[in-house]
């Protein structure tokens, strides 16, 4: 008798084997090669992350490995006139500051170009195709472009204007301005993109509805034109936010840190234009420390989760934006047609399954 | 200043005032209905925004283009002209391709030539095969997530969404000593697989294929395909636009990269640089000497990306643009 039961809960299970492959084999296939690059190089790396956060890290030698429990955040965040707590957080005030001024610049500007070539005067796909260009180049190669622009002795704009002034290595004033006339340049083409699409997909009549109730030209861009791109335009914010609080390669190729300036008050030496992803790239590539990875990652992290939190107040504003009735109408609809796509769906599935089983008895 | 600069300026001023007197010209005619009825004044009348928008646009290209159109003459230009006569925007000894045969001869500070040659094969190599390999991971994973159905099949796909948030930089050194324990870290492959594991294109084609018709599926399980011939039949050919939108900001992406190549190789062999970490190193030192050399590899290592973009246009705005108008 217990013989029996074993067979046949082997059966079962053998079966259920079977089923499984049978129905998750081809999934399996499908989806792995992702889910393994995916775990390896996003989520393995991440609390691996956290990990080194946590200790006096060498990538180089590892014997040299210590555990430090949070020793390294402490610094960063509290331990004042430490160097890498120091350094952190002015090259989180440059990066805020030059954030502060590129976010309403980075959507401005577009938005007013976007209005422009939505007005679709003749020839407006070249307008077009030509302001997204440089959006498209290599940053090293536009940085190049400027720097030969801004050069001291041999650039061009000092021969045209005919003064000595250097740009680059002259104050941290005018080193900013030329990395945010390139951040300019070569930064808000996505955005100029995503702002005239959103401006071509608004509906006509809104607007025709607006000019008979009296509302034209400028008041009318405010009162129909603004909230009907809302979505675009908090996409473009916070795209924008994050993307500068990850400036690195205008700075590199334009100033590499630039003009450093003496401070008397620690009697230390500060990069003016060192931004905080530059910062990191320059502790790991250039500091000549092997050891400074655990550091480097816990500062990673700090800025990530800033990063992130940004991230997430995005996720959630547009989440909460999405309840106007055109868009609950769009959702309805889409739930009945999945509803109903499912159902149909359900019944394939059930019909197909009784027919193999017919077929296995 | 310079003469013609002056020159290009008052031009400018000249434009906008010509501008705005025909603006104000046409609004007060118009209030006093007297517009004349030539074919200019119907003109005025009825595209007066549209002029406007054309003459600002034409201005701000022009001057949009400064920095490109320095670029490319610059690149021609040769060392002499730069250190005699700076700053002239038609160099006086005539255009050359100096600067483009330097580049490959270019000599590091220990003596050595700089391989450029093997850092625009490098560049290619990364970039195409980053872009093909992601393109077939990725699609595969996008069609078992639209059309097999699994358990958890949403919830690891918002799992998915949601590490979006964790920005890269959170990961950058552990991700240093990963690929260095994956015994990678000396080769091109460590350019190329961390890119396989992202969401954003999988979400890009994940989203197209969610709009083809679940009908068109079924009938083809109904007539006995198997998921891999509704793959190559239905799906793909259906959804080749994306994929080609989706290649083609993998390509740039990996081609234009300048952060993670310069982390991972920069310490390395000079013969592993891809394009942009070398024109960044070669125009480090601001001389008349680099600066037609750092223009002239400037110049080439946007060409690929530019003769792309001249081909591709109207599907990388569409791309870009789609990408905006879901989100």
């Amino acid at each position: 008798m217990s013989q029996l039961t074993t067979v046949s809960d082997y059966a079962l299970k053998r079966s259920k084997r079977i089923e499984f492959f049978k129905r998750y084999g081809l999934v399996i296939l499908f989806l792995a090669p992702y889910l393994v690059f995916f775990l390896v190089f996003c989520i393995y790396p991440l609390f691996y992350g956290i990990y080194m956060s946590l200790m006096k890290y060498s990538i180089g030698n590892p014997s040299l490995n210590e555990w430090r429990g949070f020793q390294n955040f402490f610094t960063i965040l509290f331990d004042s006139g430490n160097y890498y707590h120091d350094q952190f957080w002015y090259a989180m005030g440059n990066t805020v500051k030059a954030a502060l001024i590129l976010v309403p610049l980075g959507i401005i500007v577009p938005l007013v170009f976007a209005i422009l070539v939505n007005a679709k005067p003749k020839g407006y796909k070249v307008f077009r195709a030509l302001i997204y260009l440089p959006s498209i180049f290599p940053v090293s190669a536009s940085g190049v472009m400027f720097a030969a622009l801004f050069g001291q002795h041999f650039g061009y704009i000092n021969q045209w204007i005919g003064e000595n002034i250097d740009w680059l290595g002259g104050s941290a004033t005018s080193a900013w301005f030329v990395i945010i006339l390139l951040c300019m340049w070569g930064g808000w083409g996505g955005n100029f993109m995503i702002l005239s699409a959103g401006l071509k997909n608004i509906d006509k009549s809104l607007y025709e509805a607006a000019s008979v109730d009296g509302c034209t030209g400028i008041k009318r861009t405010f009162a129909v034109t603004l909230p009907a791109i809302r979505h675009q335009l908090i996409l473009c914010l916070f795209t924008t936010i994050i993307g500068y609080f990850g400036l690195y390669g205008q700075v590199y190729v334009l100033t590499n840190g630039g003009p450093s300036i003496f401070n008397p008050a620690d009697e230390k030496n500060y990069n003016t234009t060192m931004t905080i992803m530059w910062f990191l790239q320059n502790q790991i590539s250039s500091s000549g420390r092997l050891d400074v990875y655990g550091m480097v990652s816990a500062m990673g992290l700090t800025l990530g989760v800033i990063i992130g939190a940004i991230a997430g107040l995005q996720l959630f504003i547009t989440r909460e934006r999405k309840s106007g009735t055109k868009i609950s109408k769009e959702f309805f609809e889409r739930k009945k047609v999945k509803e109903s796509a499912d159902n149909k769906s359900v019944t394939v599935d059930t019909e197909t399954s009784s027919d193999t089983e017919v077929q296995n008895e | 200043m310079n003469s013609w600069i002056k020159a290009a300026i008052s031009l400018i001023a000249a434009v906008f005032c010509i501008l705005v007197a025909i603006d104000v010209a046409v609004i007060v005619l118009k209030r006093k209905k007297a517009m004349p009825t030539n074919f200019l004044g119907r003109y005025f009348s009825k595209r007066l925004v549209q002029f406007n928008a054309f003459v600002i646009l034409v201005v701000f290209c022009i001057i949009w283009l400064v920095p490109l159109v320095i670029g490319l003459i610059g690149s021609l230009t040769s060392r002499y002209a730069f250190e005699n006569h700076p700053g002239q925007l038609i160099p006086s000894d005539g255009l050359t391709f100096d600067n483009f045969k330097a580049l490959f001869n270019t000599l590091d500070t220990d003596g050595s030539r700089l391989p450029v040659e093997r850092w625009i094969l490098n560049s290619f190599v990364v970039s195409i095969a980053s872009t093909l390999l992601y393109l077939i991971i990725a699609g595969l994973a996008a069609y078992a997530f639209v059309f097999m159905r699994f358990k958890f099949r949403n919830v690891l796909f918002m799992f998915l969404i949601f590490t979006m948030v964790i920005p890269g930089v959170a990961t950058l050194t552990p991700q240093m000593s990963n690929i260095a324990r994956l015994g990678i870290a000396r080769s091109l492959w460590a350019l190329i697989l961390p890119g396989l594991g992202g969401v954003g294109g999988l979400y890009l084609i994940r989203q197209f294929m969610l709009g083809i018709p679940k009908d068109l599926i079924d009938s083809a399980k109904m007539d006995g395909m198997n998921n891999f011939q509704i793959l190559f039949k239905i799906v793909l050919p259906l959804s080749k636009s994306v994929f080609f939108v989706q290649g083609l900001f993998c390509f740039m992406g990996a081609w234009n990269d300048l952060l993670w190549p310069q982390i991972i190789l920069g310490t390395a062999d000079k013969a592993l640089w891809t394009l942009q970490v070398g024109i960044a190193y070669i125009s480090g030192s601001k001389t008349a000497n680099t600066i037609g050399l750092g223009l002239a590899g400037a110049v080439f290592s946007a060409l690929p990306i530019i003769v792309l973009y001249i081909f591709t246009q109207n599907k990388i705005i569409e791309g870009v643009a789609a990408s905006g108008v879901k989100g």
